[in-house]
């Protein structure tokens, strides 16, 4: 039996290494294939976060963030360096807030503004992940372990989409918000979007709704959110808690609802909540393409917002 | 539980560790308990069935063998067959039963309406597997050909035994039953001898019957959008995807039950190098085929009746045999078709003198014409086997010889796995590739099994192999089996489930 198990356990291991040798010759070997996508603005964030050495606001959210917050504008009036590392819903909050770990030090402010629904849900796409991390493989790191199996399951597909980038020549870059062209070289959003490109009739079955009320945060992601901020804590960081930029025509909670949705995170999440959900919500003028994503107008007035939260907070607590 | 999954991987070993571990008093209690949760994963309430079925074959046996009278014994045997036939037809054969009876009605004018009656059972998981098991050992016990088991719980595990409780191969109860009463110490070379096979049956199923049933299926489930090659290829496909599937879980099962030191029965034996029909059926599901002989052709009075009664004889076993795999006209259609096989084969040999050449070279040749003759034969079968109505069936009778375009057929493929797996060019490549390649390795396989059954004292094609490159072969299994999993789980969220699983 000892002859069979050692003999079983070296061919376990040689299956392990082939397999984590095919992993590294699709990530790193086969190169950046999805440079020019969206989603792969995440890796300018994520390397931008972990060379700044000055105390910094680290924003975390989905596109909200990546369509809502100008950075330069929140260095100017908060004082503080601006790492938004914000970018895509489907990345999983999880998987966007585990990358902040990459370099939360002494006195950094961290700012959770996730979006409304993902309070409640911990959906995440292992295509996104995986394309946007392409062959910045230290990012795999900050992949949640339950998402692992998707991770896995979705790999033959992003090999082969690889091997299809990889053998057929580069296409000229697609115009337009989403490519990563649009972002500077800090993965912040460098494109003007001057108007609103919202239907005129904000139809829910298109843009979806935004509901808040006190059933809609779920016990997984409160306990998520208490635990991250007891790292920040570790870390000597702050971690405070804001709102995205919501469309007015899309919430349908009543004030009541909103209020009891404040609330029930007051109560239950350890890290102080420094906005009103109310302060956050928009009308369409300020609005481009969804209802969380903010136009230039819009992305102005929302870190001014936020900046006012920041900074009352500071001069309480801090300063 | 499947064979292809990943909770087989962790029970498995399990049960080997625990089986190896455990005094031998208690080694049968655990593997009836094994079995009875491995049954358990898919459809717990069912394992009621297999109980109910074994305490009714255990309990005939009981009675038969204490009876004295030959009519006493004839009657509880009788009764055993009723329920335990009774039971598979309610769960298998009942809405086919009343739907095809509501066809005659209607077409009689007669305003009599059985869709009330349909049931929305699901059909237990190797229901007609673990019955015609339990059902040989009574009729065994009537022969006198074994004695009743005294022991229900090596009994209980006879019907359970989990390697072989969904699919197969049915065992004989003179093979299985007296294993479970020898002790069984752990055996270095029973276990790299069954392991080896276990891997070579996930290569047939995981890797080539998974691979190829997504063209397959593609092709089928889509027939009229299809003619000429497209069909050829796909009933050619599915000859090998179904011999993978079936074989590689018998595989499977065999190799699974070796690591604990049971022998089951062989259930192939290169079926598609057969040189005749009756030769083929000698070589595929052997441990049905033998089945039907034993306890139905021979009962039937077998060919000791005259010619023509060996023609109905044969006709009827192939008829309950197409049955027996399906509830729909197609499989009876099929199952007629290698009656017909049978019979035609029987008038030839009948009437004509074999044709014996001089000459090594033609004899070879004739050798070769039969094999190919016989494959086309048992691929017309297929269709309808695999269509899923017998409207589909006629269809590819009719069209797989129209508009033969090599140019199509390649479109075909392509367009069908991209549309079915990925829009990716390398990933068609290498699924064109791999079929190809597939198909030539199992091939290559075949002949050489084929060479040992003719030659048994030919080597094993592991014998003369070195150490390394037999490590290197099963590293390469496993990489590709590991690889077509990830696939299937990732595209299509689950792996391919077994064919014979519906049976």
């Amino acid at each position: 039996m000892k002859k069979l198990l050692s003999r079983s356990f070296i061919f376990i291991f040689i299956i392990l290494l082939t397999f984590l040798l095919l992993f590294l010759f699709t990530t790193v070997g086969l190169g950046a294939q999805f440079q020019e996508s969206y989603n792969y603005v995440i890796n300018n964030k994520y390397n931008y976060l972990i060379t700044e050495k000055e105390p910094k606001i680290i924003i975390i959210s989905g596109s909200s963030g990546a369509f809502g917050i100008n950075a330069k504008q929140i260095e100017d009036g908060v004082g503080y360096k601006c790492a938004n590392i914000s970018l895509h819903a489907d990345f999983g909050m999880k998987f966007q807030t585990e990358i902040s770990k990459g370099n939360i030090s002494k006195d950094d402010i961290v700012v959770i503004s996730y979006e409304i629904v993902h309070w409640n849900n911990s959906h995440y796409s292992a295509e996104l992940i995986m394309t946007a991390i392409d062959n910045n493989i230290q990012l795999y790191k900050y992949v949640p372990t339950e998402e692992y199996v998707d991770i896995i399951r979705y790999f033959p597909t992003y090999l082969f989409k690889k091997l299809d980038l990889a053998m057929k020549p580069k296409s000229k870059e697609q115009n337009g918000v989403y490519r990563s062209s649009a972002f500077d070289e800090n993965g912040n959003m460098i494109m003007e979007r001057l108007e609103c490109k919202l239907n005129e009739v904000v139809d829910k079955e298109i843009y979806g709704e935004i509901v808040m009320n006190d059933q809609v945060v779920s016990e997984e992601m409160i306990n998520y959110v208490n635990e991250f901020n007891d790292y920040v804590n570790s870390k000597g960081a702050t971690l405070l808690i804001s709102f995205p930029p919501m469309l007015d025509e899309a919430v349908t909670s009543s004030k009541d609802d909103i209020a009891k949705f404040q609330a029930y995170l007051e109560e239950n999440i350890d890290a102080p909540i420094i906005s009103n959900p109310n302060d956050y919500i928009l009308e369409r003028e300020y609005f481009y393409d969804t209802i969380y994503h903010l136009n230039s107008k819009g992305e102005k007035l929302r870190s001014d917002i936020l900046i006012r939260d920041i900074n009352n907070y500071l001069n309480q607590h801090i300063n | 539980m499947n064979f292809n999954s990943i909770h087989y991987l962790i029970f498995f070993p399990a049960v080997v560790l625990g089986y190896f571990i455990i005094p031998s008093k208690l080694k049968n209690i655990f593997l009836l308990i094994s079995s009875y949760y491995f049954y358990m994963c898919w459809m717990p309430q069912y394992a009621l069935l297999i109980f109910f079925s074994t305490v009714c074959t255990y309990f005939a046996g009981y009675l038969i063998e204490k009876e004295s009278k030959v009519i006493s014994k004839k009657i509880f045997l009788g009764i055993n067959i009723v329920i335990n036939i009774g039971i598979l037809f309610i769960f298998k054969y009942f809405n086919f039963f009343t739907s095809s009876l509501q066809s005659i009605f209607n077409i009689l004018n007669i305003h009599i309406y059985l869709s009330d009656l349909h049931t929305t059972f699901l059909l237990p998981a190797g229901i007609s597997f673990y019955t015609f098991q339990a059902l040989g050992y009574s009729i065994d016990v009537y022969r006198k050909d074994i004695k009743h088991e005294k022991n229900f719980i090596n009994y209980a595990l006879f019907v359970s035994f989990f390697p072989q409780l969904v699919a197969g191969p049915i065992e004989r109860s003179k093979n299985l039953l007296p294993q479970f009463s020898t002790d069984h110490k752990f055996s270095y070379d029973n276990a790299v001898i069954g392991l080896r096979r276990i891997l070579f049956g996930m290569f047939k199923k995981v890797a080539i019957a998974d691979t190829i049933a997504i063209y397959v299926n593609c092709v089928f489930n889509n027939i009229t959008n299809f003619t000429g090659l497209t069909l050829l290829i796909a009933i050619f496909l599915f000859a090998v995807q179904i011999y993978c599937d079936f074989s590689g879980y018998s595989d499977i099962a065999i190799g699974s039950a070796k690591v604990l030191g049971f022998n089951l029965m062989d259930n192939f034996k290169t079926p598609y190098f057969a040189v005749s029909i009756s030769e083929f059926w000698s070589r595929w599901h052997i441990s049905l085929s033998t089945w039907f002989k034993d306890y139905v052709y021979i009962p039937l009075g077998g060919n000791k009746k005259g010619f023509k009664r060996k023609l109905i004889n044969l006709f009827i076993v192939f008829l309950i045999s197409g049955l027996w795999h399906g509830a729909s006209w197609t499989f009876v259609i099929w199952g007629a078709l290698h009656g017909i096989y049978r019979i035609a084969e029987e008038l030839y040999r009948h009437s004509v003198k074999p044709l014996d050449f001089r000459y090594s070279l033609f004899n070879r040749l004739k050798y070769v014409f039969k094999v190919i003759s016989t494959f086309a034969m048992v691929c017309f079968g297929w269709i309808f086997f695999r269509a899923n109505t017998i409207n589909d069936a006629f269809y590819i009778v009719k069209n797989c010889f129209q508009n033969i375009n090599l140019l199509q057929g390649v479109y075909d493929a392509y367009d069908i796995i991209s549309s079915s797996v990925m829009k990716s060019y390398s990933f068609v490549l290498l699924y064109i590739i791999s079929v190809i390649f597939f198909v030539l390795t199992l091939f290559i396989i075949e002949l050489r099994q084929n060479r040992k059954i003719q030659n048994p004292n030919q080597d094993t094609i592991y014998d003369k192999l070195k150490v390394s490159t037999r490590w290197f072969i099963y590293w390469g299994l496993s990489i590709i089996i590991i690889f077509c999993f990830i696939i299937q789980n990732g595209i299509f969220g689950q792996t391919g489930q077994f064919i014979y699983f519906r049976f």
